[in-house]
């Protein structure tokens, strides 16, 4: 039984060795063959300026935010400070 | 290390050196990816995929090893890849905790190699799926060296690992697809 099991075994193992290589198919081989032009029109359709002005433009408008953030921040720190003043002043009183 | 003659001419883009380089590989390339893959489709669009990367970045190739081991690299990345992304979209869908999906992995695969012969379809499907439920690097090093019949030193470089790893990694792959067989065989061919 066991015997037979085994053998089982390693037929199953040495069955890829019957593996035959499959050739690729004739649309497969079109769309490799094509990629290339493909490339190429993707290049065209984005200028690499266009990108550069693209990531430029993102960086503005994350600097400018930060520096608004920042700014609000400030004022509202001083604006604390000022009410803290007058209470304090009018708890002296 | 030269086993492409027209390597410079790809470098500067010419159709008709990648034209050569498809007629080379291309066959190598998705017989690998229908190994690993284990679905034509998906083994079709993993090729273009890796053809496409090859072409985009055919200027990084430095040489060190041969075109075809480097090739051979970019091509286990990409399966590896495809074949994380479907797992995490499989486990997503169905919402399996991670320490329940290797062990739902079974011996039914319907994939029939279309490189075997009909009269070992049905063991080669068993065969297919007792080689899906290893871990990815014994599948990977299995089907580099079973399959593909390349050599253990080059196994190594496209793994980018040692010679003594790549044999371990057969090793205990075959010692997995004997225990996964042999379990199989208790329950379906007694």
């Amino acid at each position: 039984m066991e015997t037979k099991k085994e053998f089982w075994i390693e037929q199953t193992l040495n069955s890829s060795k019957e593996l035959k290589s499959v050739p690729i198919s004739e649309s497969l081989r079109k769309r490799l063959e094509a990629i290339p032009q493909t490339i190429e029109i993707f290049d065209k359709r984005i200028p690499l300026k266009a990108i550069w002005l693209a990531a430029a433009s993102i960086a503005l408008l994350i600097t400018v935010n930060i520096a608004t953030f920042n700014k609000t921040q400030k004022v509202e720190n001083q604006e604390s400070t000022v009410y803290n003043e007058y209470f304090s002043y009018l708890d002296q009183l | 290390m030269d086993d492409f003659p027209e390597i410079e001419a790809l470098k500067k883009g010419s159709q008709s050196a990648f034209n050569c380089l498809i007629a080379t590989f291309s066959q190598k390339v998705y017989n690998l990816s229908l190994g690993i893959l284990q679905n034509e489709q998906d083994a079709e669009d993993v090729t273009q995929e890796i053809f496409t990367t090859v072409f985009l970045s055919i200027n990084q190739f430095k040489g060190d090893s041969k075109l075809s081991t480097w090739i051979y690299r970019i091509s286990v990345n990409k399966c590896q890849e495809f074949l994380r992304k479907k797992t995490r979209k499989k486990r997503f869908g169905f919402i399996i905790p991670i320490d329940k999906a290797e062990s739902t992995i079974q011996i039914s695969s319907n994939f029939m190699h279309p490189g075997l012969e009909l009269e070992n379809q049905e063991r080669g499907a068993i065969l297919f799926a007792a080689i899906n439920a290893l871990p990815e690097n014994q599948k990977t090093a299995f089907t580099l060296f079973n399959l593909e019949s390349i050599p253990y030193e080059e196994i190594a470089q496209i793994m980018n690992t040692s010679l003594s790893a790549v044999e371990s990694l057969i090793f205990r792959a075959r010692q997995n697809l004997k225990k996964s067989l042999s379990d199989y065989y208790d329950e379906n061919e007694r």
